[in-house]
């Protein structure tokens, strides 16, 4: 017998029911934030060390577009930021036109 | 004595094991998803459509789309892309159209070909505040 966690929402039996409908199993890995770090229009370092390339999510969103988020990523013709990962910083390259920022998190878990 | 919950996974000590070696530990963070969903988008020959999904997070989550921009093409593409020429049909990539609120997921279908498109498209909102 193989111990472990397995959750299930409320409605679903844990036992039977597919990997996918789980909350949580501990037979998946999980992301591990290690910290997070605003990424703004003058370029911002976030030195990490982690010596190893992070799993890193960001969304970008713009100071003159106050009321909203960019997806993942997103960046070209919104002129959002891109973010660069190395094995001990995360930076922004800050080609926006506007004011770019990026809140980024950082992962225990190794790209 | 702090407590909480370590997972190690099978071989490895839960007591010596790196937080990058863990499958899970309370201490620290992780993501979770607020709301996600499928949706399906009529888009007329030449025309747009945009699309609103509710999240009411009340602070501007971390969102992710996925899109099969050709019925039945098994092309799923993830937010952000180029513009696919062979799709000619896109997802808006302008802040102005595309974004999420403290509210709501929204975003602008474009169907540049010359007949009508049902776009499908799954979404995710990331309980995490993007800002």
């Amino acid at each position: 017998m193989t111990w472990g966690i397995k959750v299930s929402p409320p409605g679903v039996d844990v036992k039977s029911c597919p990997d996918d409908q789980l909350v949580f199993s501990s037979e998946f890995n999980t992301l591990k934030t290690f910290g997070s770090q605003l990424m703004t229009v003058n370029g911002t370092y976030y030195t990490h060390n982690l010596g190893y390339i992070p799993i890193h999510l960001y969304a970008g969103y713009l100071t003159v577009k106050n009321t909203k988020i960019g997806f993942v990523g997103q960046n070209t013709s919104a002129n959002l930021t891109n973010v660069i990962a190395t094995t001990t910083t995360i930076t922004n390259d800050n080609n926006a036109e506007w004011a770019a920022n990026a809140l980024v998190y950082v992962f225990y878990d190794e790209l | 004595m702090t407590i909480g919950i370590k997972v190690s996974p099978s071989g490895k000590d839960v007591k010596t094991a790196t937080n990058k070696e863990l499958i899970l530990n309370s201490e620290l963070g992780t993501i979770k998803f607020l709301k996600w969903g499928t949706n399906t988008i009529s888009v007329n020959a030449s025309s747009n459509a945009t699309v609103t999904i509710s999240h009411d997070a009340g602070f501007f989550p971390i969102p992710l789309i996925y899109s099969e921009l050709t019925p039945g093409s098994g092309r799923w593409y993830a937010k952000p892309f180029n513009y696919i020429s062979t799709e000619d049909t896109y997802i808006d990539g302008n802040l102005d159209n595309t974004y999420a609120n403290t509210s709501n997921l929204v975003f602008k279908v474009i169907n540049n070909t010359g007949s009508s498109k049902t776009v499908s498209c799954y979404y995710y909102v990331i309980g995490e505040t993007g800002k």
